[in-house]
């Protein structure tokens, strides 16, 4: 790539940087904000306390936490018309990829107009959001820097992929005091999704030079840390690592963009609902297989940011094994294996694949994806 | 498929797709809203020029210079159905093809009668489909007719023209289309307001054109509209009138009177009207309309006619015609009673011829000889008074006529101890008459004046002036006494046959009315002016010779 341009946030990290939500809105303009936010992170107290930091800064605000995992579009218009309603003028998402995710898509309502499905697609929003912020309450969705959002189309049982640079939000706060109060099993899926979005980025036909720190430097992170971030609430080292490693990945996926993974898993979660990060901790290995060929060298690159001994071997060698690393880690963290264990039939492999070959993310694979050979990926991973 | 994969990745990590700048958004909104602005002004523009009656090209030509600022245009015309053609009303600039006033039939301006047939606007090419050579002509590239839509009709058609090719987006058309039904309600504004305008006037000048008063006042009767002839009553300007009580005003009263026909019409809401006699004599006769009495703001219309003269006239042409009546009966009484009368004078001086004056039925007959000369005296007087007689006329003065008729009755009087206080003109025109006829009219009023002071103590003086009355330009003869005076009641009655107000055979109450028959043969009037109490003047005008005039001229 030779002309390319790369984009992020204004971003704001560290221990405690949740209480500068409320100033960060008000320097945006705000006067009301729409905090979109769900009932785990609402559960959590996360909501009340950035609620108290709004008031903190005389701001009014709407609290909104009907949005569930993989967000679904009525919901986003139950966001909307609430929004305009209360007559809010920001928007602030607080929680993983869904939260965010319907955060981003009422913000393009509000200002845009129309149904969500109207700007399925890349670069389709014409009109400027409201000011947005994103504030991550897990380690690896990345929504909080990137340029995407993905919303359920119930009616057609997709996820419906809307990729613009008005998406990416005016201020991101990583706070890694948030992922204290997240089980091992999220910590987990998350932590894949993050690592994901790492590889993803590195090896995408889209990747720069910028990216390629950002996403190797990622999986260097995860590597090293999500063990013992799975391991632990409260190791606090391990956590603001993941949370860095998350931030990176975030960025590079959202300016590399990214591949086979992601394209398989949006149908998954599409139709059968299933949750993002196990969807993508499964199908990793496998696509990551299938691409191999295509850059070998990039994986070996990946197997000794995974801390793997790679000196003295071939590049197909030690391509591979950054599959076996990968494979490893999955299983240190209890990860689940098989897409079957997720409720996956082989009677779904079918529109999986059609779906999964219609997908941006698939456009930046490395290597060309038939809709055949999509199938034998998932019958692979089942 | 791979073209499709490097654009969807050009957009997705590519230079050219950007976030969305509020920035941009702003400035945008900024200008459509500065535009919308300037087409409201236009409008708002618009929609004053209609009430100040500006000419329709002159306001046309307003509307190009200030559209062009925010619609690019070269042309402005605009067209009107009449019967069933459409003419070229008004355009702007000139342009040495077109003229005022010119017709477009339909196959010239296809386009134009287009829009006329659809009422809707069409934004109009060369080679669109429609030809139409009207445009054409005009080197025109691209053409919005607008309709003037009005009451399920097209009353004409706003074109705005431009001579290079030039793309319209839709508020301008919108815009265009806003105009045109502006100009449509100017047009309707302009023919309902010179209707009204006209009408107005009319009303205008009819309440000036009438000569008697009009006023309007309010609920507290305080004047707020007046005619002409209201200030010319009144002396005053009409600043000075309004706001001033019309009972002031009119009647030159401090409050409203007793039966003021303005206060029953604002308490009953009803027409009233009342007569109101002044003290100096005048009689005015009121009218009240209430008006806008629905309206929560009641007022009334006054209107104000002085009937003094009319009232005059009316009893003077009672007066005349019940003369006439009596005059006319009592000639056909007259000459009934004239043959017996001759016959029954003839047979009683027959029969006293025969009879010696010593016989006892001598005098019976000489009563009957001295009542039937005293009906014949009568049947004359009758006849005097219906102007049956024929008399002839010569010029003579006055002032002789009545120093004969005093030197007849004036021992008569001054012997009842009564004053005669003379007073002649010596200059008094000539007129033409009949001397012994006036002299008689003089000795009645005389011995009437002379008969006034019976039963009465107090100054007993008569006055006989005579003298020339500038203003009516005729000769009088004043008799006055300082006598009883004559009842109000009976005033209009004096100068009827037979009425008297004397007892029982003093006066045979024909000496007024026989009087009367004489001056008015004269061609005068007697005036009459009486106080009970006081006394009473008579006055005889008589017209001046003619000559006479010219002589002492």
């Amino acid at each position: 790539m030779e002309i390319f341009k790369f984009m992020v946030p204004e971003i704001i990290f560290g221990k405690g940087t949740l209480r500068l939500v409320g100033e960060s809105a008000r320097r945006l303009g705000a006067t009301k904000v729409f905090l979109v936010s769900d009932a785990g992170v609402a559960g959590a107290g996360w909501v009340d306390q950035a609620v108290r930091h709004l008031h903190e800064v005389g701001l009014e605000y709407e609290v909104w936490t009907e949005t569930t995992p993989n967000p679904k579009d009525h919901e986003i218009e139950h966001g909307r018309e609430l929004y305009l309603k209360t007559g809010c003028d920001a928007v602030i998402g607080l929680g993983g990829g869904s939260a965010i995710d319907a955060a981003k898509a009422v913000a393009i309502l509000v200002t845009n107009g129309g149904q969500i499905d109207d700007y399925e697609g890349v670069d389709k929003i014409a009109r400027p959001l409201p000011p947005l912020i994103c504030v991550a309450a897990t380690a690896g969705a990345g929504g909080e820097v990137t340029q995407f959002t993905v919303i359920v189309n119930t009616q057609r049982r997709v996820k419906m992929t809307i990729g613009s640079k008005s998406l990416v939000p005016d201020i991101a706060i990583i706070d890694p005091l948030l992922l204290s109060t997240i089980d091992a099993v999220l910590t987990a899926n998350t932590g894949m999704d993050a690592l994901t979005h790492a590889i993803e980025a590195y090896v995408s036909v889209a990747a720069t030079p910028i990216t390629d720190v950002l996403a190797l430097r990622a999986i260097k992170m995860v590597s090293s840390s999500l063990r013992a971030s799975v391991a632990s609430r409260t190791n606090m080292e391990a956590k603001t690592s993941m949370a860095m490693a998350s931030l990176l990945a975030g960025i590079a996926m959202s300016n590399a963009i990214l591949g086979a993974v992601h394209a398989m898993a949006h149908p998954l979660g599409g139709l059968l609902n299933m949750p993002h990060g196990e969807a993508n901790a499964i199908l990793l290995p496998h696509v990551m297989r299938f691409n191999l060929i295509a850059c070998k060298e990039r994986f070996a690159d990946i197997a000794e940011a995974m801390g793997e001994q790679t000196e003295g071997l071939s590049s197909r060698e030690a391509a591979e094994r950054s599959i076996e690393a990968v494979e490893r880690l999955c299983s240190d963290i209890g990860a689940k294996q098989h897409l079957a264990e997720i409720g996956l039939q082989e009677e779904h492999i079918r529109e999986l694949s059609q779906a999964a070959a219609a997908d941006v993310s698939l456009i930046t694979n490395p290597r060309d994806a038939s809709v055949e050979q999509l199938a034998e990926i998932y019958r692979a991973a089942l | 498929m791979p073209e499709h994969k490097t654009q969807l990745i050009e957009k997705l990590t590519g230079v050219y797709a950007s976030k969305r700048s509020y920035y941009g958004e702003l400035k945008d909104k900024i200008s459509e809203i500065t535009k919308r602005n300037s087409q409201l002004e236009i409008l708002n523009e618009l929609a004053r020029q209609i009430s100040i009656n500006t000419p329709l090209d002159q306001l046309v030509m307003n509307i190009s210079d200030r559209v062009k600022q925010i619609i690019p245009f070269d042309r402005v015309s605009l067209c009107i159905f009449r019967g069933g053609k459409l003419y070229l009303n008004c355009f702007h600039p000139q342009d040495g093809l077109s003229c005022t006033g010119m017709e477009i039939p339909q196959d010239q301006g296809q386009a134009l009668w287009h829009v006329g047939q659809t009422t809707r606007q069409l934004v109009w090419r060369p080679g669109s489909g429609l030809d139409d050579l009207h445009l054409q002509r005009l080197g025109i590239r691209v053409a919005v007719i607008s309709p003037m839509f009005a009451q399920d009709r097209v009353l004409g058609l706003f074109v705005a023209a431009n001579l290079e090719e030039i793309n319209y987006d839709p508020t301008d058309l919108a815009f265009l289309q806003q105009l045109a039904n502006q100009l449509t309600i100017y047009l309707q504004d302009r023919d309902l307001f010179a209707e009204v305008t006209r009408a107005k006037v009319e009303w205008e000048n009819t309440f000036k054109a009438v000569k008697d008063l009009i006023l309007v006042v309010d609920r507290k009767m305080q004047i707020f509209r007046v005619n002409p002839a209201t200030l010319q009553y009144s002396g005053l300007s009409e600043e000075a009138l309004m706001g001033r009580q019309c009972c002031e005003v009119i009647c030159g009263a401090a409050t409203a009177c007793n039966d003021c026909a303005v206060c029953e019409a604002l308490q009953t809401g009803e027409t009233a009207s009342s007569q109101h006699e002044f003290d100096d004599g005048r009689v005015m006769e009121f009218y009240a309309y209430p008006s806008n009495y629905d309206q929560g703001e009641p007022g009334v219309v006054i209107y104000v006619k002085d009937i003094t003269e009319r009232l005059k006239m009316q009893v003077q042409l009672l007066k005349t015609a019940r003369l006439a009546a009596l005059g006319e009966m009592s000639a056909g009484v007259a000459h009934e009673l004239n043959t017996p009368l001759a016959v029954i004078l003839g047979d009683v001086q027959l029969l006293l011829r025969e009879l010696s004056m010593s016989e006892e039925k001598h005098e019976l007959f000489d009563d009957i000889k001295t009542c039937a000369l005293r009906c014949k005296q009568i049947v004359q007087g009758l006849l005097t008074f219906s102007r049956q007689e024929q008399y002839v006329f010569y010029p003579l003065s006055v002032n002789n006529v009545v120093q004969e008729a005093l030197k007849l009755v004036g021992y008569q009087i001054e012997t009842d101890n009564i004053r005669i206080l003379t007073n002649f003109e010596d200059q008094v025109p000539q007129i033409e008459g009949n001397a012994q006829q006036l002299e008689q009219v003089l000795v009645n009023l005389l011995l009437n004046a002379k008969q006034s002071f019976e039963g009465t103590a107090g100054q007993r003086q008569i006055g006989v002036q005579t003298g020339y009355d500038q203003r009516r330009g005729q000769v009088y003869i004043r008799v006055s006494d300082t006598g009883q005076g004559i009842r109000q009641e009976n005033l209009a009655q004096i100068f009827d046959p037979f009425f008297t107000s004397k007892g029982v055979g003093k006066g045979t109450g024909l000496g007024l009315s026989v009087s009367l028959g004489i001056v008015q043969t004269h061609g005068g009037t007697i005036g009459v002016e009486s106080e009970p109490g006081r006394g009473s003047t008579f006055t005889v005008y008589l017209p001046p010779l003619p000559e006479t005039e010219t002589e002492s001229a």
